[in-house]
């Protein structure tokens, strides 16, 4: 437990040198294979750090932390994994990251994701993929695979993520971890670099529930900088909350859709709920199959128009100077996006063009309303509804990457909560075959406190938390 | 009859910040790229947020120029690439789906007609470049600095009910009384107003000259497009949708070099801007609040100071004279003989030398003081002329120059005479002449003038000289 | 096919490699069969959701300090006396 942790460093208990060198050491003897940082920050700077921060104090005091490479970190190399920005340096903090410095957290390093967060297994970065802990033959899920895959490795123990249609919760899933994709609006994007503005959140990830919930409680607030944040603040950290007599709701299509393995561990779970005393009933999301198309057109729209900025004029890769803009442009986007980036591009740009986007982007947005509809009546009856996170065990690396529509459809589960705006949270199933298996649970907007609180509750059935893969 | 339509962007230059962000507004002359954020420089990770007063002025120009005004505040991003763009897209608004202008359907009255006004947007001003060698043509690269990027616009469209060049001009000179009076803008700023000018005639089409600087080029743009036209018709030429450049040195358009593809800016509502709602209540407040309007003003200045309507009209036209007309009111009280002043010799002379009201130097004091001297006689009419300038570029103190340039008006009846003497008899022809032509004892009196510094009573001079031919 | 894929590279401006071309062909005729699975729900008296957040927020007119000449340029590859320079705006 992190708030051990802080104590201990706090009292002496824990040396700080000790304390870091425990890292590196896995970290130099594993992340070679592993590859899940893009950049790992020097041990001495990092101990001075750590010596620092107890001395000031904060919540997280002295506590290493891995941050996704698509979250601004000042004077620190900021990438998104893409060849785009390999040499970008921001100038300035993102919102969350100056609220963790507040508290005392020090930056380990930047962990790799899919480019552009536009993927779902990490296969996508410039900088290489990133392997499963758990098989190396596997991804660890994606786009924040890096943080995922670090915290199995037992590399670091606190990470942040981001999620648009599940780029928290797969990772989480396929790496025994646990994930939060917060609501929509309480956690500040300032800093983020978008990839779609009105779906994405930047999100806790840990190896136990209580750590979730302390890490959500740091970063979540309203930030004055962010139009899109809403009056909120965690006065507390979230404490456990017991699934008897709550209304859990199963939803039934998306776990028969489910490859077997998966629908074994999670009936077994959703049976050992029955037992806690929780009301289970299976049920089922209206226009669940329109989900995918919609979310992946809105997502292409927004991202067509966030990464319309890259051009090198600023920052960023800038081979070519002569020709005109639109030459000069062409050439150096041509050359610094990888080949999924330039599709959700290109495809982003088409929906949004004249004659198409009432067709597309506008329909897309209803869909949107007809799927929070839907949720809204289902919250009006279940207080949780579970499901299995990702349809599939952790695929092997190539497997998905080179058929777009097949690596979309990896989405199918957790995509809906990104368009409804709502909570959903990650965390560990089972192991099938010594592969993770993650339980998704959604709640009401504005109930992610609650989804914690059950997940600290839930883990106690599990009993897998603080898991670590067994690397050689 | 011309169809005439315009597109005026407006600086929010009063505003203290950027549009978006809170960069200070205060980018002229300074440094390059001195005054830049993430957000404003288009830095990967970095969100708008709207500034509250912009909003406060849009809505005061809405309501000023008599327009519906939008449920909520909404903004659309506006996709084109180009150098001086950091975000490659221009947060801007439009008329679609999920998004609309914050303003719409409004009127504004000159004399005789009402020319309609389409719709009020807010948007941002994108960067500024430098062509190193000066022209687009030749520089081989651009400099840019975006000390002056996310700066607030306000874009102000009318329908082409404009019918000619002076209509045009009275519009735009209404349209800025009304952003000064509302402080919304410093109009005398560089760059504060621009047009996008809009011109066809009948049996062509609409061709659009951008980026016109000044009311003065407004006209003449106008004047010249419709000429152009006209005469390419008469030629059987094709007058076709085209955009043209202004060349205010050469008094010309010319078309742009770019070739003008049909732009698709891919509008879509700003997922980063949330609706701001503009509540019943806001729009009260700020009606309350608003400053005194130019038509109410010149009702008041008739009122308040006996003044003719069309006085008061044309004081009004520029806030900074109309304001220093009532500064001075306060301490001169004959407001007919003060507005007289204001109007004739102080407004022509800075109309001679282009100077606007607001670089004036005189203040209220020396005005007052002036026209008390001329009331008590102490100088005359003409040195009141002769002294404005002084007082007009160096804000100088009245009695001050009189006392050093002896200017107080010569009345000594003895030593007048004498130079009327001297002068009847240096030119004799004129003094027959005179007799019968009263025109020709002005010019005596001219005469009288230069040899006294123009310090002679001219009234006085003109009795002696009658006196002294006997008529 | 091709017609569209150049017309989405002029739209985007996004040079592709001719290997690419043929390849993002391909995908886009799929991904956009994908897309049209919407087109089975009859939406006409749906309200489009455009914002998840009901109502954005304001700010005060107030100015903070801006980056540093040196910040702002700092990840600038070309610059010349403090000016950032950009390609040319000349031609089509």
């Amino acid at each position: 437990m992190i708030s051990q942790v802080v104590k201990d460093l706090k009292e002496g208990r824990l040396d700080p040198e000790e304390y870091v060198e425990r890292y590196y050491d896995r970290i130099s003897k594993f992340e070679k294979k592993i590859n899940s940082f893009i950049t790992l920050r020097s041990k001495e700077e990092v101990i001075s750090d750590v010596k620092e921060s107890i001395k000031r104090g904060g919540r997280l005091a002295g506590v290493l932390i891995g941050i996704k490479d698509a979250i601004s970190t000042k004077g620190i190399r900021t990438t998104c994994a893409s060849k785009m920005l390999e040499d970008y340096v921001p100038p300035f903090d993102a919102t969350v990251v100056e609220k963790l410095k507040r508290e005392g957290a020090v930056i380990l390093g930047k962990t790799n994701m899919d480019e552009f967060a536009m993927g779902s297994t990490t296969e996508t970065s410039y900088f290489g993929p990133t392997r499963n802990p758990w098989d190396l033959e596997r991804t660890p899920g994606g786009s924040s695979g890096g943080s995922g895959a670090a915290l199995a490795a037992g590399f670091v123990d606190l990470a942040l993520g981001t999620d648009t249609g599940g780029s928290i919760r797969a990772p989480a899933a396929f790496t025994a971890t646990f994930g939060l994709k917060p609501s929509y609006g309480t956690v500040s994007r300032y800093g983020l670099v978008a990839y779609a503005n009105s779906l994405e959140q930047i999100g806790p990830m840990s190896k136990n529930a209580e750590d979730l919930g302390l890490l959500y409680s740091i970063i979540a607030g309203d930030d004055p900088r962010d139009a899109t944040t809403i009056p909120y603040e965690v006065k507390e950290v979230p404490s456990e909350i017991s699934v008897n007599g709550l209304k859990v709701g199963v939803l039934k299509d998306i776990l028969e859709a489910s490859e077997e393995p998966v629908k074994g561990i999670i009936n077994r779970i959703i049976d050992k709920l029955s037992s806690e005393g929780a009301v289970v009933e299976e049920t089922k999301l209206g226009y669940a199959e329109y989900a995918l198309p919609a979310y992946y057109i809105i997502a292409m729209s927004e991202a067509s128009s966030n990464l319309a900025r890259y051009d090198g004029v600023r920052y960023g890769y800038s081979k070519y100077g002569d020709g005109n803009w639109k030459e000069t442009f062409s050439k150096n986007r041509g050359d610094g996006f990888g080949l999924e980036v330039k599709r959700r591009i290109m495809l982003g740009s088409f929906i949004l063009s004249a004659g198409y986007y009432d067709q597309y982007y506008v329909k897309a947005l209803k869909v949107r309303r007809l799927i929070k509809n839907s949720l809204d009546q289902l919250f009006a009856k279940f207080d949780v509804l579970v499901s299995p996170t990702m349809p599939i065990l952790p695929p092997k690396l190539g497997e998905m990457v080179d058929d777009p529509v097949k690596m979309y459809a990896m989405d199918v589960n957790t995509v809906i909560a990104n368009l409804a705006a709502i909570p959903a949270l990650s965390m560990p199933a089972g192991f099938y075959n010594n592969l993770p298996v993650g339980l998704q649970l959604m709640g009401r907007y504005l109930s992610d406190t609650f989804l914690v609180g059950i997940s600290m509750f839930v883990e106690k059935l599990t009993k897998i938390y603080d898991a670590t893969a067994p690397l050689q | 009859m011309p169809k005439i339509g315009l597109e005026v962007h407006v600086h929010l230059n009063t505003l203290k910040t950027k549009l978006f962000c809170s960069c200070s507004s205060d980018y002229i002359n300074k440094d390059p790229n001195t005054n830049t954020c993430p957000v404003c420089l288009g830095l990967p990770g970095a969100i708008p947020v709207l500034n509250e007063k912009a909003l406060t002025y849009a809505i005061m120009v809405a309501l000023a120029l008599n327009c519906e005004i939008a449920p909520a505040l909404v903004f659309s991003r506006k996709h084109y690439f180009y150098p001086d763009m950091s975000k490659n897209y221009q947060i801007s608004q439009y008329d679609g789906p999920g998004s609309m202008a914050v303003a719409k359907s409004g009127v504004l009255e000159i004399t005789n007609k009402k020319i309609r006004i389409r719709r009020i947007n807010i948007e941002e001003d994108p960067a500024k470049i430098i062509y190193p060698t000066g022209s687009m043509l030749t520089s081989k690269y651009t400099l840019l600095d975006y000390n002056r990027s996310g700066i607030g616009l306000l874009e102000i469209v009318t329908e082409p009910d404009i019918e000619s060049p002076k209509e045009a001009r009275e519009f735009l000179e209404k349209l800025r009384s009304i952003l000064e009076h509302l402080g919304v803008c410093n109009c005398d700023m560089e760059g504060a107003m621009r047009a996008d000018v809009n011109v066809s005639v009948e049996g062509g089409e609409r061709v659009e000259v951008k980026n016109v600087g000044s009311i003065k080029d407004v006209e003449n743009a106008i004047k010249y497009e419709i000429a152009r036209q006209k005469a390419a018709i008469i030629q059987g030429l094709k007058v076709e949708r085209e955009t043209r450049h202004w060349d205010s040195e050469r008094g010309i358009s010319v078309p742009t070099r770019t070739k003008e593809t049909d732009e698709d800016y891919r509008y879509f509502p700003d997922p980063d801007l949330p609706p701001y709602p503009i509540s019943k209540d806001l729009i009260k407040k700020i009606t309350a609040e608003m400053p005194e309007l130019p038509d109410a003003r010149v009702k008041r200045l008739v009122e308040q100071y006996g003044i003719s309507r069309k006085e008061a009209s044309i004081l009004v036209m520029d806030k900074a004279l109309a304001d220093f007309y009532e500064n001075t009111a306060k301490l001169y009280k004959d407001y007919k003989k003060l507005a007289n002043l204001i109007l004739n010799d102080y407004l022509r002379w800075l109309n001679d030398k282009n100077i606007r009201a607001s670089e004036s130097r005189a203040t209220p004091e020396a005005i007052a003081k002036l026209l008390s001297l001329l009331d008590k006689g102490v100088i005359t009419i003409k040195i009141v002329k002769e002294v404005l300038p002084e007082i007009v570029l160096k804000g100088a103190d009245p009695d001050q120059l009189i006392k050093e340039s002896q200017l107080t008006a010569i009345r000594d009846l003895e030593y007048l005479e004498k130079v009327v003497e001297e002068v009847i008899k240096e030119d004799k022809d004129a003094a027959e002449a005179a007799k019968n032509d009263p025109k020709v004892i002005n010019f005596l009196v001219g005469k009288v003038m230069k040899r006294t510094g123009k310090r002679a009573d001219p009234q006085l001079t003109n009795e002696l000289i009658r006196k002294k031919l006997g008529v | 096919m091709s017609d569209l894929v150049d017309k989405l590279q002029r739209l985007s401006l996004i040079d592709l490699k001719e290997e690419e071309k043929e390849r993002i062909g391909r995908d886009v005729q799929k991904i956009l069969q994908f897309f049209n699975k919407i087109n089975e729900l009859d939406l006409s008296n749906v309200e489009p959701l455009f914002h998840p957040i009901s109502q954005g927020k304001l700010r005060k007119d107030v100015a903070q300090s801006s980056l540093t000449q040196g910040e702002a340029l700092s990840n600038v590859k070309r610059k010349e006396n403090g000016f950032i320079v950009g390609p040319s705006t000349y031609g089509d």
